[in-house]
């Protein structure tokens, strides 16, 4: 798949690499370590995807996060962090992850995502409540529900 | 667990040549690169400051020359000696506002104790000044921004009792 679109202008002669080039066409120049530190999330959020399917969920979540620390507007090392939180039975910060990952690209997947970790944190008695009204708390309030603070 | 928690997110392209780099040897090598050019500059830097050290000199050479010239025409007493006094004046000027506009200032040194920086001795002269004082300039010194571009020559007093 394409990915997400890194603009990287050559140091040398400040023109602009085409994506999926290393060579720029202007100078000639190598520019594959620049392009490698530009693409370090996606590498590392491939990386992480590549674990978690594998089920090496703690190394895929290690992965994730660094992929996040280092663009912390990618969206779907978020989303992929979140599953990994399910499936290693963190509820909560799975949800957290999942609010964040639908604050950065809301759409139907993230707002599924975060309905369907949120349906499988609410207990029995909860999830009788109205889905309108528990479509739109936050983390905090889901951490405090599951605490039986709410 | 349901199929929204499947790991089923698309895997995203990334150049194969840019998985392969190493990006810390390549700041290593481009360090490297940077540490010669700033060799090779520094190397140029002091050819250049020779080179025009070398261009100075010969002009004020030059100017010399013109302003001997000018002190062996004299008092001009006919109209081609007062066209070529006149020139080699102009001529004298220009030069003195070349050397000007690169920092170049003559060192006086006529009335003060003979500085071996600043000149060398070429003559003695028994006079009432106290012996090592400069009492002729034989030929002008020079100082630039560097310090001194060139020593003057110098005939200092031998003192009274020679």
């Amino acid at each position: 798949m394409a990915g997400p679109v890194i603009q990287i202008k050559c140091p040398y002669c400040s023109s602009l690499l085409p994506a999926g080039e290393t060579i720029c066409p202007a100078c000639q120049e190598d520019l594959s370590a620049l392009v490698k530190l530009a693409y370090e999330h996606v590498i590392l959020y491939n990386e992480g995807l590549v674990f978690a399917r594998q089920g090496r969920l703690t190394a895929a979540r290690d992965s994730l996060l660094q992929a996040m620390a280092l663009m912390p507007s990618f969206a779907p090392a978020h989303i992929v962090l979140a599953k990994v939180y399910v499936h290693l039975g963190d509820w909560p910060s799975a949800l957290e992850m999942a609010e964040r990952a639908y604050a950065l690209a809301p759409g139907a997947d993230t707002n599924g995502l975060r309905q369907a970790i949120a349906a499988h944190i609410l207990t029995p008695s909860v999830r009788t409540e109205p889905v309108q009204e528990t479509e739109h708390h936050d983390a905090q309030w889901w951490k405090r529900k599951l605490r039986g603070e709410v | 667990m349901s199929g929204a928690f499947e790991f089923n997110d698309p895997l995203f392209d990334v150049p194969a040549s840019a998985l392969e780099a190493d990006p810390e040897a390549q700041i290593r090598e481009l360090l490297y690169r940077v540490s010669q050019l700033e060799a090779t500059l520094a190397e140029e830097r002091m050819q250049n400051e020779q080179d025009i050290k070398e261009l100075l000199l010969t002009h004020i050479a030059v100017a010399d020359d013109v302003r001997a010239l000018l002190e062996r025409v004299g008092v001009p007493t006919t109209a081609s000696e007062a066209f070529l006094s006149r020139n080699l004046s102009a001529l004298g000027s220009k030069a003195a506002a070349i050397l000007k506009r690169f920092g170049v200032e003559p060192i006086h040194l006529t009335g003060q104790p003979a500085d071996p920086d600043l000149c060398d001795v070429v003559g003695e002269r028994v006079s009432d000044f106290p012996a090592g004082m400069v009492l002729r300039e034989d030929m002008a010194g020079y100082r630039w921004r560097r310090g001194v571009l060139r020593k003057g020559h110098v005939t200092v007093s031998r003192g009274r009792d020679g």
